[in-house]
């Protein structure tokens, strides 16, 4: 049953055209590998499905309905959540409450819910609960990671956005990174991975698409 | 000559010029730090605040009511004078100004000045009105020989309590730290599912009641004239400056340093008062260019 | 060079012909045209090309009348020409002073810098009124430009006013100069710097001298405006500081496509007569009108608009005609 469909999209940055018509969709429960050198376009697929950039061209589609116009947030109250590949954590704020801030936003989470969601992320990432009350700002950069990334689960979307998730964590993490994600597959979430190599990515994608300079070079299903 | 009982009365005044100073630059703050936007109409906010208290003070005067209810009139007015302008000039005006460049930002809310303080004209029109009556009801206190107005003290604990209250608010709650984040990166919070446009409007309202609250305090205690707020506007400009664009704790501190400054030089030197303040400014600027502390711009 | 000097003559050619036949009224109100525009000239250079907006130029305005009618007062000169080379003088010194310690400053914090000052030198001349007049203002008495010709009054050729000719003559001078301005070093490092600080920096230019240059070449078109404002007008008050009066320069800057002096020149001239027309017509509520019109402008005119309204990108392209 498929997901999230993007066609023909097209998306410019100011006047430079930077997403040339690509398509690709991803199934629910499946782990989609987003491979391409840097500035192939693989963050700003992932900034237009979330809908921080807007379409120029084309349309996509999620659980059958037509998001193409929708704004941000209720994206994300559809089930995509997003991890940016610089992190982006609120500096001042603490990493639990980072992790809780689209909690908050949601509104429609009871705290029971929140507490059990919250549970789950740190068992993903136990090293969490060590540092989950100093300001996000005073922690290094792969644990901002991790944050960015808990932070990006909390809610238990349908579709998960990672942003190059794997650079900046120590090899034992990035590996239990993985294995969650496969786990997460059990669980009817989806995950699109963008990386700039396959190396990590192989071991748990479905499928792997290819961009380059923009474009959808290839779409491959994975052994 | 510094006697006991005169440093007093300068300490005191500089605490009520603080918080009235802080009241004005953390609203404008707010804004500064959520929507990024420099509103020079903001000392206009001051005087609707001080206009509104007059009417409704009038009003329950008139009405017969007790005196000490006027003090609630002054809250009132201070309140519905920010949330009335916060949910008009915000949606109507600011959310169609963001996207543009800064200079264009500057002379709408300049011209937005211009608007306002000829409304303020309209409605109240161009004499001098006077609401005495909170300020003198309230009698004096006595310290040391030195009658000093109750009123005063009545001011700065309402003002004080205003800004810890919204210390507290956005420090501790939930839409409080949605505020904090958005102003921190609005895109990410985009993404995170923040309704931005709303936070803005909460945001800018917030704001403005602060100053339209601090409006209300100080009404008792001048005669109001059209154009009354610009020395207020000037100050609270030279404290963000100084404090650091979009700092709240820059601001606070900031008014504490001015306000200080100010209750001296009026002492010494009166005429030079607000050079002093110009003075330190630039002083500060040419230290620390982003100001004492590095807030959310 | 040559080209630029045809261009000047031809415009006071055209001032000229304009003092011969206008009303006094009429010429009165196109010599404030012209001082207006002198002083939006150098935020032209600020904004247009420095990317910094000044709200306080009405201070340097302000500073200009007041050198005058203070020297009048306590020294007595009767020098027209000294007058105002001292007022220029002093405005330039002090318009440099500030520009050191402010360009190091950023955009927003800039802006409010530069209000701050203005309306500081407001309360001081007001608060100052054993010296300044305060609120009542000083008189300007009608002194001798070299001895010989009254700065107001009516002795030259057929109705042209005194005043009129000074001010065009003037106006024409400074344009020329300030056509060289244009095409010099200055304004490509402006430009430079406005665009790209980083890579200015890299090529040598020193991005805080460049505005504090540009900031003092603006005070001292606003000096020059101010002290001929002085003789124009027999009389000045502290209200020219106000910060209102600057952003009224500033938005005349703006309705003149920001780069263009021509543009600023026509714009000047449009405000004013509005203006003047709009105090006859709703005395009190003039500023809602104009500040109406602004808003309205701003909100109307679509982003990035290609036209001759809040042009402000064209920062990259040599300045021409509007």
């Amino acid at each position: 049953m498929v997901l999230l469909d993007i066609v023909n999209v097209d998306v410019y940055i100011g006047n430079v055209h930077i997403l040339r018509k690509i398509s690709f969709n991803i199934e629910k429960g499946e782990v989609l590998g987003l491979i391409g050198p840097n500035g192939a376009g693989k963050t700003t697929t992932l900034k237009t499905i979330i809908g921080l950039l807007p379409l120029r061209a084309g349309k996509i589609v999620f659980e059958g309905e037509d998001i193409s116009r929708l704004p941000a947030r209720n994206r994300v109250g559809k089930g995509i959540t997003y991890s940016p590949e610089d992190r982006r954590l609120i500096a001042d704020l603490t990493v639990e409450e980072n992790i809780l801030l689209p909690c908050w936003v949601s509104g429609s989470m009871t705290k029971s819910m929140i507490e059990k969601n919250l549970e789950i992320v740190y068992k993903i990432f136990p090293e969490i609960k060590e540092f989950k009350d100093r300001k996000a700002k005073l922690i290094s950069g792969g644990q901002q990671k991790m944050v960015s990334i808990a932070r990006a689960l909390v809610l238990m979307p349908k579709l998960v956005l990672l942003d190059e998730p794997i650079e900046g964590l120590a090899p034992i993490v990035a590996n239990r990174l993985l294995r969650s994600i496969e786990a997460m597959k059990l669980l009817g979430i989806a995950t699109i991975i963008a990386e700039s190599n396959l190396r990590y990515v192989k071991q748990i994608a479905d499928k792997i698409v290819r961009i380059e300079r923009g474009e959808i070079k290839e779409v491959v299903k994975n052994a | 000559m510094l006697e006991i009982t005169s440093l007093i009365v300068i300490f005191l005044n500089t605490l009520i010029y603080t918080v009235i100073l802080a009241l004005i630059s953390v609203g404008l703050n707010m804004i500064l730090g959520v929507l990024k936007i420099l509103n020079l109409s903001h000392g206009v906010l001051l005087a609707i605040g001080a206009y509104l208290s007059v009417t409704f003070v009038r009003s329950f005067l008139s009405f017969g009511l007790p005196i000490y209810t006027t003090y609630i009139a002054l809250g009132l007015a201070g309140i519905i004078a920010g949330i009335f302008m916060g949910f008009t000039v915000e949606p109507i005006i600011l959310r169609r100004i963001y996207e543009r460049v800064e200079i264009q930002q500057l002379l709408a809310t300049f011209a937005l000045m211009l608007i306002l303080e000829d409304v303020i004209k309209l409605i109240w029109g161009p004499q001098s009105l006077v609401i005495a009556e909170p300020y003198l009801y309230l009698g004096n206190l006595n310290i040391g020989g030195i009658s000093y107005p109750l009123y005063y003290v009545f001011l700065m604990v309402v003002g004080y309590f205003i800004l810890l209250i919204t210390y507290i608010f956005l420090n501790t709650t939930k839409i409080g730290r949605i505020i904090r984040s958005t102003a921190f990166d609005r895109e990410i919070s985009l993404a995170l599912g923040v309704d931005v446009k709303r936070v803005y409007t909460y945001a800018f309202t917030i704001g403005a009641t602060l100053t339209t609250l601090g409006g209300s305090l100080i009404a008792p205690t001048l005669s109001l004239q059209p154009g009354f707020s610009s020395e207020y506007i000037v100050l609270s400009f030279a404290v963000v400056v100084v404090g650091g664009l979009g700092d709240i704790k820059g601001a606070f501190i900031a008014s504490l340093v001015m306000a200080l400054a100010r209750t001296i030089t009026v002492m010494v030197f009166p005429e030079l008062e607000l050079a002093i303040i110009f003075i330190i400014m630039l002083l500060v600027l040419q230290l620390r260019p982003e100001g004492l502390f590095k807030g959310g711009r | 060079m040559v080209k630029t000097a045809y261009k000047c003559l031809i415009i006071y050619a055209c001032l000229l012909l304009f003092g011969f036949f206008a009303t006094r009224h009429l010429q009165y109100l196109l010599s404030l045209s012209l001082l207006y525009s002198l002083v939006a000239i150098g935020l032209v250079i600020l904004i247009g090309y420095g990317g910094l907006v000044s709200f306080g130029q009405g201070a340097f305005y302000a500073i200009g009348a007041y050198s005058v009618g203070l020297l009048l007062k306590y020294y007595g000169f009767q020098n027209a020409e000294i007058l105002l080379v001292l007022g220029v003088l002093i405005t330039t010194l002090i318009s440099f002073l500030i520009g050191l310690l402010a360009a190091r400053t950023r955009k927003l914090a800039f802006a409010m810098i530069t209000v701050a000052f203005s309306m500081i030198i407001y309360t001081l001349l007001v608060k100052f009124y054993h010296i300044t007049g305060g609120t009542d203002g000083l008189r300007i008495p009608a002194v001798k430009l070299f001895g010989i010709l009254p700065v107001r009054g009516r002795d030259l050729f057929m109705s042209m006013s005194n005043e009129y000719f000074i001010i065009i003559t003037i106006f024409t001078i400074i344009l020329y100069i300030t056509e060289h301005v244009f095409n010099s070093p200055l304004s490509y490092a402006l430009r430079a710097v406005k665009d790209a600080e980083l890579k200015a920096v890299s090529l040598g230019i020193s991005p805080t001298r460049v505005y504090i240059l540009a900031f003092t070449y603006a005070g001292f078109l606003a000096g020059i405006a101010g002290t001929l404002y002085a003789f124009l007008n027999a009389h000045i008050d502290p209200l020219i500081a106000f910060w209102t009066t600057s952003g009224e320069f500033v938005f005349i800057t703006i309705l003149g496509g920001i780069t263009s002096i021509y543009g600023v020149f026509l714009a000047s001239i449009l405000y004013l007569f509005l203006k003047t027309y709009l105090i006859v017509y709703t005395a009190y509520y003039w500023q809602f009108v104009i500040g109406f019109v602004i808003l309205l402008l701003i909100l109307l005119a679509p982003k990035g608009l290609s036209g001759i309204i809040f042009k402000v990108y064209i920062g990259r392209k040599v300045f021409r005609k509007s």
